[in-house]
């Protein structure tokens, strides 16, 4: 049963406006889904209404407010957005109007494993505490390009390792829908940011489902890139032949304008992608200029595996269900699709992402960079600024890891993994032939309570179940909020996955902004102020 | 930037010299028994050994009796063992930039001056590979006669070390880009020659870890911190693998001479052994003769010459065959020693028992390499003439062994003979000449064959000059250096100096007759009876003709004139 | 979600083969024929550590080894699936092919005082380490 959430606030995003609860006459009046964060700011600035500076500072202030209560940030570069933010209007007094970037004068997050040349970049672990790295990632100069305003890093499980961002070193997040929940992980950060309105958008990566889950459990916009869409130079590595890059925002078409920016090739990058990039935001129209059955002759696939009676719960499979019937009020076909290999993806995941990432995290040794333990000799040393600097969810991967790459075992864990790998892979290929997009539920739940998994690591890699399997193909992916759950204050919000065929990115945000658009749902999260 | 030093001819020589002087000698403890390496090849002429061509007409080896190696040691009991020698070559390649990044590529620079985030290991780096690196990989695996793999990969090897920045090294484990060659090794003269054919197993790409240096000392242990410099670390290596096939400390040695010899003519690399860009790690065990089971391997490090490769390598045999011989082969163990210059033996530096754990797997941040065979044949075409070639060229044109692996040593050197050659110049003399006065004024001023001003049609025109009697040797002689230094021709230096050789007979009859006039004395006692003194005769007419008479022509005259 | 918990005891035959490279040279590795029908070994943590370099308290290691264990017997299903013949996935998409190598022209590192600013014990121009044990020379 979905819950439509009439006794909380639904109101469009208009940055000015902040989160409030309001009262039923006003929550009638606004119904309409915001179409992009982003083009309104730019819209803004562009007609002089505001300044750069005064759109920064309204984020900011609302990204104090709301920090005690969501702790979603890492660190926070006030001084240096408003810089950032001056330089923008300096640009557009000198009449520039046609040279601003993309993404001028747009408060974004930036999540904490990519590397920024100004700020601390932790990956959310203390073997990184104080670390500034000496140069910005790929994904974040593109950002910074584009006229950006960096306003500081988003919250995350340590090196991208959890679904709940409870693994931070630091501090743990919590879910702007209720205060007492987890938001997701590992980029639980940035997606609580972004719902609670603190930036316009953010730039998470995904490894197993590390944007995707935490968008559907905050209730925005997350999208996973095909692997290699986006250069992977700066972002710190955990499994790499797994990890991308991607964004977070309010609304499909936010998604579509940050992947924009960040997509290409990249020459410090082996694995990024030669591929053209489109012009993803140009297919994203205002629905009210398409037809009545704007998805005639689409077919979609929902994977059967994922709606398993004792595999997801009541909430997310209605949900999910609810949507395929939207997507068919369309005018689309949905029909049910088979990837017998799905069930091993996660154990095959498991021992992949945990073997590289003990690879990965070698460099981590207290020499060239970070806090330095104590050692009479050098071993020790290593071994002391390893075991204070890493937390227990990253030894135990880095322990997984080391044992199946062990001699003796690569054939019977890491080969073997990556042959199952090359199965799923045919799976989805095949599948892809038949249908044009997949969709899947994101998570066997909506947000759990946070302290509820941290007993049992093998539990919580369960929830990664729907996830991880598109990172193992490499294809992208994008969770739009498509229903509400039982729980909370106003229930939580349940996402939909769409998995397109290698570099559809196009696809999946035309029909993703297709679908948010004539969903008649808001999905904005309540603030309880304290 | 010019790898290749043709310095190295003038020291080829000095080095040939060195190994002699070298040359392992049995200590004199009393203790160990004498064992001497029997060499039971005798030099045999092989400049008619063809090797097999396959299908694209590139050498295959042939393993005929001649070219393997079956070198044993003799016990002071009689019983005869066999070394069993393999060798793992590190070459530094001589590239501008790393492997994997865009730092110079330096000897000498101040510490940590050429890195940066890639190089030192930094969180979210990214490794590209150099396309030099591909290159001049392809290069020596034809050279090595080696089967291409047009398609390989690179694997992570993964070990804790503080100069090594990622905690593992980019290397390849399974699919190397070369396999299966070989190597054709002629053993020096003074040694007893003969003609070698080794095996090489496989040609892979890496890069090298950064350079520690220790506090308080020389020696890693015993002091209390170490540095470390990380200008090393990323620089692309070859390392090549030998079948375990040579048996005696020479043979080794001069694998690893011929080796040098190969990244030096294809120029991919200068081969300093002293510099550290290129390294040997040499494997070596025993057994009975005719045992079939390999005994335990002992790895011996830290050997920074030649010499220093085949002495220890000839401690080491005789340290394990006098183990072997007392009953106690169980005390050697399969572990690493290294091998020190100043007591001239073999430590142990530490045990490998239980072999490390490398936990190789696919380096996920880099795709594979991708070859066609349209590049690699473009490549193997830019190859030039490789030293085997040569010498089995240079013996074909009549020279001896010795005058061919002088000649050969140097890819400069042998360049300018083919040159002087090439011009017609007779083959010996041109060998003479470059070997003799040009090496000994190249050493003497501290050059190489590239960089003085004597052109190699100068020397052929200095060669032709003398043989067709213009002027002496001696004179060719005394007027080189102004070649070499002024780069002027010999006919403009004999003109200068008018140095031209006197062969008109009635101008030295008339010289011999007013040196006959003027020492009365002296005819006087020779026609007395002291021949001797035709010498002094001699010597006074090329006093007064500046040494420009013909030499024979003047003896006739003056024995005739004497005589009478 | 009971169903997802795979905690089948591992019992079917366990063989690896030798890998055999593309130029058909038969690798380093020993061919381990591991044929058992009993359980795959159990990691041993301590050892573990040993290789990763990670100094875990008693307590750590007491804590992760039931843990990891537990994951190590879920991972046994996948040698339920027959993989003769697929070739291993090193990387996906078409990150084969293509020209991803760099020419050989210097560039030197604009920051690298940032760089050597974040190193924790420098001494002149070196890093500084504390000493090394004979026993762990490479």
């Amino acid at each position: 049963m979905i819950s439509r959430h009439l006794h909380c606030s639904a109101q469009a995003a208009i940055p000015t406006r902040t989160h409030v609860l309001e009262t039923s006459e006003q929550q009638a009046s606004t119904h309409q889904r915001p179409i992009s964060v982003i083009r309104k700011i730019r819209e803004s600035l562009i007609s002089r209404e505001r300044t750069a500076v005064e759109i920064t500072e309204g984020y900011l202030a609302k990204l104090q407010e709301r920090e005690p209560h969501i702790r979603s940030f890492l660190h926070i570069s006030a001084e240096k957005a408003l810089l950032d933010a001056e330089e923008i209007d300096k640009l557009l007094s000198e009449g520039g109007g046609g040279e601003l970037g993309l993404l001028a004068g747009v408060p974004l997050g930036v999540k904490d494993n990519l590397c920024t040349r100004d700020m601390p970049s932790t990956g959310g672990s203390q073997i990184l505490k104080g670390y500034c790295p000496p140069y910005d990632a790929t994904a974040v100069c593109k950002l910074r390009e584009a006229g950006a305003v960096l306003v500081g890093k988003t919250n995350m499980d340590e090196f991208g390792m959890g679904s709940s961002t409870e693994s931070s070193a630091y501090q743990v997040t919590s879910n702007p829908w209720d205060l007492s929940r987890v938001p997701g992980g590992s980029s639980g950060g940035s997606a609580a940011a972004v719902a609670a309105g603190q930036c316009a958008g953010a730039l998470g990566s995904d490894t197993g489902g590390s944007i995707r889950q935490p968008a559907s459990f905050c209730g925005i916009v997350g999208l996973k890139p095909s692997y290699g869409r986006v250069s992977r130079f700066g972002l710190m590595a955990y499994a790499s032949s797994l990890d991308v890059v991607g964004c977070l925002g309010a609304s499909v078409l936010d998604t579509a304008i940050l992947l924009q920016v960040i997509a290409g090739h990249d020459k410090n990058d082996s694995t990024s992608s030669l591929e053209e990039v489109p012009d993803y935001a140009a297919q994203l129209l205002p629905v009210e200029g398409l037809s009545s059955k704007p998805l005639a002759g689409v077919k979609f696939g929902l994977i059967k595996e994922t709606m398993d009676e004792e595999g997801v719960e009541e909430d997310v499979a209605s949900a999910v269900k609810a949507a395929a019937l939207h997507l068919q009020e369309l005018g689309a076909s949905v029909t049910e699709v088979s990837l017998p290999m799905f069930s091993l993806g996660l154990p095959a995941y498991y021992v992949l992402a945990p073997s590289e990432a003990s690879s990965n995290l070698a460099r981590y040794d207290g020499v060239r960079f970070g806090p330095r333990a104590h050692g009479e000799e050098v071993m020790s040393m290593f071994g002391n600024s390893r075991a204070e600097g890493f937390g227990p969810e990253v030894k135990r991967r880095i322990l997984m890891g080391t044992y199946a790459l062990s001699a003796g075992y690569y054939d019977a864990f890491y080969k073997r993994s990556q042959q199952v790998r090359t199965l799923i892979q045919r799976d989805f290929k095949a599948a892809l032939q038949d249908v044009d997009v997949l969709l899947s539920p994101v998570a066997p739940s909506a947000a759990y309570k946070i302290g509820e998994k941290l007993d049992n690591p093998l539990s919580m890699y369960l929830g990664d179940l729907m996830t991880v399997n598109v990172n193992l193909a490499g294809l992208p992916s994008l969770v739009v909020p498509c229903g509400i759950a039982k729980g909370g204050t106003c229930g939580l919000p349940v996402g939909l996955q769409m998995i397109g065929p290698a570099f559809g990115e196009e696809v999946l945000l035309r029909l993703g902004h297709i679908f948010e658009q004539t969903l008649p749902m808001n999905f904005n999260a309540p603030l309880l102020t304290s | 930037m010019a790898m290749v030093s043709s310095r190295c001819f003038a020291l080829a020589l000095g080095a040939a010299a060195a190994t002699l002087a070298g040359r392992w000698r049995p200590r004199s403890s009393a203790r160990l028994p004498l064992l001497l390496p029997r060499c039971v090849q005798s030099e045999v002429r092989i400049s008619n050994q063809k090797h097999a061509r396959d299908g694209r007409g590139l050498p295959r080896r042939v393993l005929s009796k001649e070219s393997q190696s079956s070198s044993s040691v003799v016990a002071d009991n009689g019983l005869e063992y066999e070394a069993v020698i393999g060798i793992e070559t590190h070459v530094q390649l001589g590239t501008a930039t790393k492997a994997f990044c865009s730092c110079p590529s330096q000897y000498g620079a101040e510490p940590n001056a050429h890195v940066c985030p890639v190089c030192m290991g930094l969180p979210g780096a990214l490794p590209v590979l150099n396309d030099k690196v591909v290159e001049y990989g392809v290069k020596l695996a034809l050279a090595l006669h080696s089967e291409i793999a047009l398609t390989s990969k690179f694997d992570r090897k993964q070990y804790f070390y503080p100069d090594l920045p990622k905690g593992y090294q980019i290397s390849q484990y399974d699919v190397p880009i070369a396999s299966k060659g070989f190597i054709d090794v002629d053993l020096p003269v003074e040694f007893g020659g003969g003609h070698r054919c080794f095996g090489i197993t496989r040609v892979h790409m890496e890069e090298d870890a950064g350079k520690l240096v220790h506090a308080g000392g020389e020696r890693l242990s015993g002091s209390s911190s170490s540095q470390v410099d990380l200008n090393r670390a990323g620089v692309p290596l070859l390392e090549v693998v030998s079948e375990p096939e040579m048996r005696t400390g020479l043979e080794a040695a001069e694998y690893a001479a011929e080796l040098q010899r190969l990244v030096r003519y294809l120029g991919i690399s200068n081969g300093n052994m002293q510099e550290g860009s290129m390294r040997c790690d040499v494997n070596v065990s025993v057994r009975p003769k005719g045992r079939p089971q390999f005994g335990t391997k002992v790895e011996i490090k830290n050997m920074n010459s030649f010499s220093a490769m085949q002495r220890a390598i000839d401690f080491e045999i005789d340290r394990q065959v006098t183990l072997e011989n007392e009953g106690l082969g169980h005390q050697i163990k399969q572990e690493t020693r290294l091998w020190e210059e100043g007591s001239q033996r073999t430590i142990s530096m530490r045990s490998k028992e239980g072999l490390a754990d490398y936990r190789y797997f696919p380096e996920p941040d880099l795709p594979e390499v991708t070859l066609t065979q349209d590049y690699v044949d473009a490549t193997q075409a830019t190859l030039p003439e490789l030293p085997n070639a040569k010498r089995r060229r240079y013996e074909s044109l009549g020279l001896s062994m010795q005058d061919v692996l002088v000649l050969a040593n140097d890819s400069d050197v042998a360049a300018f003979f083919d040159e002087v050659v090439g011009k017609g110049t007779d083959v010996k003399q041109a060998a003479n000449w470059i070997m003799g006065d040009l090496s000994a004024w190249l050493k003497n001023e501290k050059l190489a064959i590239t960089e003085t001003k004597l052109t190699p049609a100068a020397l052929a025109e200095l060669i032709d000059l003398i043989k067709d009697g213009t002027i002496s040797g001696k004179i060719g002689k005394e007027i080189l250096p102004e070649l070499l230094q002024n780069g002027v021709s010999a006919r403009e230096a004999i003109e200068a100096k008018g140095l031209s050789q006197i062969s008109d007979a009635a101008v030295i009859e008339s010289m011999v007759d007013a040196i006959i006039a003027e020492n009365p004395k002296q005819v006087a006692a020779y026609r007395g009876g002291k021949t001797k003194l035709q010498g002094f005769f001699v010597g006074q007419v090329m006093k007064v003709s500046s040494g420009r008479v013909n030499p024979a022509l003047l003896n006739k005259i003056l024995l005739s004139k004497l005589n009478c | 979600m009971a169903a997802l918990l795979h905690h089948l005891p591992y019992q079917s035959m366990l063989t690896t083969s030798l890998r055999i490279s593309v130029a058909g040279i038969p690798t380093k590795r020993a061919a381990m024929s591991m044929c058992m029908t009993s359980k795959v070994e159990p990691p041993n943590i301590a050892h573990l550590c040993e290789k990763a370099r990670l100094s875990l308290t008693p307590q750590e290691v007491e804590e992760f080894e039931p843990q990891i264990g537990r994951i190590v017997d879920w991972f046994a299903q996948l040698q339920e699936i027959d993989v003769a013949d697929v070739a291993p996935s090193i990387h996906v998409g078409d990150v084969n092919g293509i020209n991803t190598l760099r020419p050989d022209k210097p560039s030197v590192f604009q920051n690298r005082k940032a760089m050597m600013g974040a190193v924790p014990e420098l001494e002149g121009s070196f890093i500084k380490v504390p000493k090394i044990l004979k026993e762990n020379q490479e």
